[in-house]
């Protein structure tokens, strides 16, 4: 059964939180732009963007990727002759943020930055995530998170968000 | 027997006199606090106050002695309008746990005229007495209230709340219990010192993060507060708090202004500017930050009240410093804020996560 | 921000059963916003004059029973975005519960499927609030005695118990407060499958209900909070009410404030939610007894007693409007994001019809009730449920004081709508307050209040007053001493009656302007008025539904005439009107329970124009000014027939207009009614009938009302019954022409005159385009011109 763990309320702070925090550590947030991994890391970015918006009074360019064709965990792909979709947006010496829901074994995030050094050319890449859950496969660790979850890998988390699921929360099952 | 409670502008209330039977002076503070009148009248926020309570029937749901915010009662003296002689759980009455703290109290007062008259003609300072002829007049226009509020409410010597957690170092500039109830809620090992602790004696303590309190009185009259934070706030994490926020303000080159009107309610709605949440908290505070500072400055505002606009929490864009000037802790009113007492602590934890890590690679 | 996918909204309207409250006031802002914001709105309906207006904010107005399979069939047909059952009652959320997975991609607003349904089906109540970790009273049914027992062990004594038989019929609950009295109810026989069904009991615990306004977005804020006097176990309604709860410390309103918010958050209700809690404040114990989420008698309450636009709001927070960004009307912008500060007391008091002693229980037993407002609880108590003017105070007093101490003590065990007298001659007695209190589970605080007012009374009757008394007893609210010489006369400054506005002072809480006051006590009154000249209208104590609805819809209308022929009106009560919301920013309304206004002096004599009273029993004649509105009966002759009309005429005293006619015709052993029959009548009927009122207005030349019924006999019209004044009949009359009536009477009565030789169109002139009619005075329809031309031939066609 499933089990919440986060209600909408804590995922709202720690986003607002993950804001506070790319505010603090970046002195001057000109060149930044947020770049969500599909589905839930799009509302991730589009989160933090607003939360932005509000306080800084700055609009940061958010961009979508879809990261399908690169993930190396996928059978059958041959990863030669996918092309990636090209980002409507230049990231080109700009502090790239990637943004995805949860942090897992780290092959997405891999592929997210393969999928990103091949349209162009960013200054940085961050990465903020509103869970890592551990069990990570690559040398990889989040700039930004929102919470830290202990779970074995036989547990499933599963995140809701608003835009798509009607409510915010995250449970494990 | 009948009392006047007169106002330094000459205007008078009548009311019926009970607990201490003494003449009182002080700043006249009108409370729309729903409840815990035991909670305000022992808030060392209301050092030197004369607290005019505008609920109806006082006293009815009893006094409840978990709900002191100090060990003694602060204020100078209550108003009220009606009030009730018994209560609900079989507590001690109102009036009877006021003559107890040996406040003088006056009743029967038309409070609604008064709140009217003080926000029209702001804040003022007032005095409870048994003539109101040219001689209490006399009296109360030649009073000066004592500018040293903060002093005579912190502590002297410094003691500690022990835990197992974050060392959290607060700096008492008038500190209400319920802040240390919610750090010991999550497990902080506390230390409270004097408001004029140095820099140094602090850092001696090896805090993970700092408090700035709560407290009474205009911030102005505190320079060495203000500048042991331009010391410490380059390498702590600091949350202040009422008081202490408006310390850390102008320890930024930030000013602050009085209030038209001023925010003594224990439910006013707050908006967190990031995410448009709104919470319901408790306000006491006559004071706010002047925003023509804050943009000027490295704050970015987190918070605003609802009603009126007023900025009512900032954070450092680069240090981790954040400030709130409602009271989180509640004690009385909605707990919608505690939350804060959480983003704090992640704060201080993350900033300890990046020394540590620091530390590792270098 | 809005929900952009919503334009068309079908309303679930009251349904037309004398049980439910009058929410007429809160359907009539809900509408009048949604017009306002763009929305096209439909409502079914089964009576359509409880919509207070003629029908200008509706795209359609269905009449016919407010039934699950008429929302079915409508949605079906019309496809609206979206049902709106907040103003529907209790009726509403079982429809909602029964439209679950049958509606297509309409959406429902305000409360979900389950929320509805959980208001009816307890189990779901219970297993959706224990998952929330929400308290609720433990509860089992079961045939198995090791189950049972197990229970028992798990909650304690006491509990209530009953039987359920495979019937479906219950025993009554029976209370079990130790182990001897559950074996006396387990060694009951059992008839064969019979279900044990048990609970902890939560008699004698006090009642407190809390209600929350809650966005789309989580937002969520306590508008209002009220406790009863009488304890759980009398209904809520049948209790008297104080608002702002204030039996509660700040940990206890703290948590039931959460525990409110989580609810509407567990089952996502969006706009408004009630929680009832049954609180026991020795054991510190509380359990959710039940949740409301749609408008109430509560939410009714409320709105008067916090001034807070709750209906206005809640129909915006349904829709997706932020909590912090509400409209008062389009474009004029309010902070709802507020929990409402009052310094003062409301309280709400129940009525009922006839008058005797009622056993109170579970089920709601008054018909109406009245609301006072104070600064003290002896003020509102004197003023309200001790006021002898509305409860005959002094005679229940008479009739307890003979009875001996163990037949008064009967009375305390087994309440009546008498308690609070008989608690207050049981003090007289000098019976213990700790006992009573246990006894009967009224607060110790209250007894108190009581006694006070038992301590100030002696001094009346002793003769032992003076100035230091009066002014006690006026902050008391004792009627009679509130105007008194002592007072005006002292040369201190001192508390007396004055008049202040229902407005408490409190940051930025000036944002929904309304110009609310009462008479209480003080030193300095807040009466503002304009300069504009002034028409008062005063209002009786009305009990009964019918009535209520009448004084709504005639209120509304005069004080909207008033105001839109340039003069101020001021609307004075012994109980206060809720008006709807548009209005409560232009009309002065002043609840004045001891009727002491007059002699306050407060209004100048000479900005008043008239006085319209509304009462049956005038008492100041003498003064020209003074009009009254309510009927009187002038005429009255028995004469019995198949056909006639109902004419409502106004006059200037000279000429006269009779703007709605109402047929009646027996026919088949049913009744029907046709409003506005003006536009069909033949010039045989205009003549004769506009003659019959020539010659009955003959000797009037002021201006006034009249009513008459005319019978067909024989070919001809016959005056049966005249009425001066305006009847009942004025919400049976289309609306239109009825509002017509009001103003046109307005008018007159500012000077303006009824042209000389008018045409008999004009006299019978009528706009109406939809036509009421009624059958069996209890099914309606509307129709259109073609439709009821039909209906009237049909009719006429029978005519004897």
């Amino acid at each position: 059964m499933a089990k919440e763990i986060i209600d909408g309320q804590t995922m709202t702070r720690a986003l607002t939180r993950i804001t506070y925090e790319i505010i603090e550590r970046n002195k001057g947030i000109d060149d930044l732009v947020l770049v969500g991994i599909k589905t839930r890391g799009v509302f991730v970015a589009h989160r933090i963007e607003s939360r932005l918006k509000q306080l800084e009074n700055i609009s940061i360019p958010v961009a979508e990727l879809d990261i399908t064709p690169y993930r190396d965990d996928h059978e059958a792909t041959d990863l030669t002759t996918v092309k990636a979709e090209p980002l409507d947006i230049d990231i080109n010496n700009k502090h790239v943020i990637l943004t995805d829901d949860v942090l897992y074994t780290g092959r997405t995030i891999r592929a997210a930055m393969d999928a990103l050094m091949s349209v162009g050319r960013p200054k940085k890449i961050s990465l903020a995530v509103l869970v890592d859950r551990g069990h990570r496969e690559l040398p990889i660790r989040a700039d930004f998170v929102g919470k830290n979850i202990p779970t074995s890998q036989k547990e499933k988390i599963k995140v809701s968000m608003k835009e798509i699921d009607g409510e915010d929360k995250i449970e494990i099952e | 027997m009948k009392r006047y409670l007169i106002l330094e502008d000459g205007t008078v209330f009548p009311g019926e006199g009970f607990g201490s039977s003494i003449i009182t002076t002080g700043q006249l503070v009108i409370s729309n606090n729903r409840t815990g009148i035991e909670q305000s009248v022992t808030d060392p926020d209301t050092e030197g106050q004369i607290l005019a309570f505008t609920i109806p029937s006082v006293g009815n749901s009893g006094i409840n002695r978990d709900f002191y915010e100090s060990i003694n009662s602060q204020c100078k003296g209550v108003v009220i309008g009606s009030s009730s002689l018994s209560t609900v759980d079989g507590s001690v009455s109102f009036e009877n746990w006021i003559t107890g703290l040996k406040i003088p109290g006056i009743k029967n007062v038309d409070v609604r005229a008064l709140a009217k008259h003080i926000a029209e003609h702001g804040e003022m300072k007032a005095s409870i007495m048994d003539t109101h002829d040219e001689h209490a007049m006399d009296q109360i226009k030649a009073l000066v209230l004592p500018p040293d509020l903060v002093k005579r409410v912190s502590t002297r010597q410094s003691y500690p709340n022990p835990n197992m957690g974050l060392k959290i170092v607060i700096v008492d500039l008038g500190l209400k219990y319920s802040i240390l109830r919610q750090l010991s809620y999550r497990d902080c090992n506390s230390i409270i010192v004097n408001y004029n602790s140095t820099a140094e004696e602090i850092e001696s303590l090896h805090p993970d993060g700092i408090i700035y309190s709560n407290g009474p009185g205009n911030p102005e009259d505190l320079p060495r507060t203000i500048k042991t934070i331009q010391v410490l706030q380059k390498n702590y994490p600091i949350l202040g708090i009422g008081l202490g926020n408006l310390l850390i303000a102008l320890a930024n080159d930030c000013q602050i202004i009085r209030l038209k009107e001023p925010h003594h309610e224990s439910s006013l709605a707050v908006k967190e500017v990031a995410s448009g949440k709104i919470d319901f908290v408790n306000h006491n505070h006559s004071y706010t930050l002047d925003e023509k500072y804050i943009g000027g400055s490295d704050f970015i505002v987190t918070n605003v009240c609802v009603a009126d606009g007023t900025i009512e929490g900032i954070r450092h864009e680069y240090l981790p410093i954040m400030c709130v000037l409602f009271e989180p802790e509640a004690a009385p009113g909605p707990t919608d804020g505690y939350y804060v007492f959480d983003e704090f602590i992640d704060l201080v934890e993350s900033v300890k996560k990046q020394e540590g890590a620091r530390n590792q690679w270098n | 921000m809005e929900l952009d996918d919503v334009h068309t909204i079908l309303i679930i309207g009251p349904t037309s059963s004398d049980k439910n409250v009058d929410l007429s006031t809160a359907l009539y802002d809900t509408v009048d916003i949604l017009h306002q914001l763009g929305y096209k709105t439909s409502i079914i309906v089964e009576d359509p004059t409880s919509l207070l207006s003629s029908g200008v904010f509706y795209d359609k107005t269905i009449v016919e029973k407010v039934t699950g399979d008429n929302v079915l069939k409508f949605v079906q047909k019309y496809h609206p975005d979206a049902i709106l059952p907040t103003v529907g009652d209790r009726n509403a959320l079982g429809i909602i519960s029964s439209l679950n997975g049958k509606i297509g991609s309409t959406k429902v607003l305000g409360a979900s499927f389950s929320a509805s349904l959980a208001t009816f089906k307890r189990e779901l109540f219970i297993k959706k609030l224990t998952k929330a970790n929400l308290p609720v009273i433990k509860f089992i049914s079961s045939d198995d005695e090791k189950e049972i027992y197990s229970f028992i062990r798990s909650i304690g004594f006491p509990i209530i118990a009953r039987r359920r038989y495979s019937n479906r019929h219950s025993s009554g609950w029976t209370n079990i407060n130790n182990l001897f009295e559950l074996d006396n109810f387990m060694a009951m026989e059992d008839v064969s499958d019979t279900r044990i069904e048990i609970e902890r009991s939560i008699r004698g615990f006090s009642e407190y209900s809390f209600t929350i306004l809650r966005d789309r977005y989580d937002n969520s804020s306590l508008v209002g909070t009220i406790e009863d006097i009488e304890p759980i176990g009398i209904h809520h309604l049948d209790s008297n009410l104080i608002s702002p709860a204030i039996s509660l410390n700040d940990s206890k309103l703290q948590r039931l404030r959460n525990y409110s918010i989580k609810l509407a958050r567990a089952f996502n209700i969006v706009g408004i939610c009630t929680v009832h809690f049954a609180y026991n404040h020795t054991t510190k114990e509380s359990y959710i007894t039940e949740f409301i989420p749609r408008l109430s008698e509560e939410t009714k309450f409320l709105e008067y007693a916090t001034s807070y636009p709750i209906a206005t709001a809640v129909a915006e927070l349904c829709l997706g409007y932020h909590l912090d960004k509400l409209q008062l009307d389009a474009g004029n912008y309010f902070n709802g994001a507020t929990e409402p500060f009052v310094d003062h007391l409301t309280s709400r008091f129940p009525q009922w019809k006839t008058p005797g002693q009622k056993y109170l229980g579970p089920s709601k037993t008054s018909d109406s009730s009245i609301v006072v407002n104070g600064f003290s609880l002896e003020e509102v108590l004197n003023k309200g449920a001790l006021n002898d003017k509305l409860n005959n105070n002094f005679d229940r007093y008479n009739e307890l004081r003979k009875l001996d101490d163990d037949e008064l003590f009967e009375k305390i065990i087994h309440p009546t709508n008498w308690l609070l007298d008989v608690l207050s001659e049981a003090l007289r007695r000098k019976f213990e307050m700790p006992v009573l209190s246990e006894i009967t589970g009224v607060n110790v605080p209250y007894l108190n209040a009581l006694q006070n007012i038992i301590n100030n009374s002696l001094i009346i009757r002793e003769g032992e007053i003076d100035g230091k008394n009066v002014e006690r007893m006026v902050e008391m609210g004792v009627k009679g001493v509130g105007h008194s010489k002592l007072l005006l006369d002292s040369p201190d400054i001192v508390t007396k009656t004055v008049v202040k506005n229902k407005r408490a002072v409190s940051v930025g809480n000036n944002t929904y302007i309304n110009h609310n006051y009462f008479v209480t006590s003080g030193i300095s009154n807040e009466l503002e008025l304009s300069d504009r000249k002034k028409i008062i209208v005063r209002t009786p104590i009305i009990t009964s539904k019918t009535d209520i609805m009448i004084r709504q819809f005639v209120l509304f209308q005069l004080a909207k005439s008033i105001d839109q022929n340039g003069l101020e009106p001021i609307i004075i009560g012994r109980e206060p009107w809720n008006a709807p919301l548009s209005m409560r920013r232009k009309v002065v309304e002043i609840d004045d329970p001891h009727m002491e206004m007059k002699s306050l002096g407060l209004i100048k004599q000479d900005s008043v124009l008239n006085i319209i009273d509304l009462s049956k029993n005038l008492v100041d004649t003498e003064d020209e000014r003074v009009f009254q509105f309510s009927a009187q009966e002038i005429k009255n002759i028995e004469l019995k027939g198949d056909t006639s009309v109902r004419v409502m005429v106004v006059t200037d005293g000279n000429n006269f207009l009779a703007p709605s006619v109402i047929y009646r015709g027996k026919r088949d052993n049913h009744l029907y009614e046709i409003s506005s029959v003006n536009n069909f009548m033949t010039v045989e009927d205009r003549v004769e009938i506009s003659k019959l009122i020539k010659q009955e207005l003959e000797d009037d030349n002021k201006v006034d009302i009249f009513n008459f019924e005319m019978v067909k006999s024989n070919g001809h019209w016959l005056v049966t019954k005249k009425y001066r004044g305006m009847t009942n009949d004025i919400i049976r009359h289309e609306l239109a022409s009825s509002v017509h009536v009001i103003d046109t009477l307005v008018k007159l009565l500012l000077g303006n005159k009824i042209d000389d030789g008018l045409s008999l169109e004009k006299v019978f002139d009528n706009f109406d385009e939809k036509y009421l009619l009624t059958i069996d005075d209890k099914r309606y329809k509307l129709l259109d011109k073609e439709e009821i031309q039909e209906k009237l031939k049909e009719l006429r066609l029978k005519e004897k």
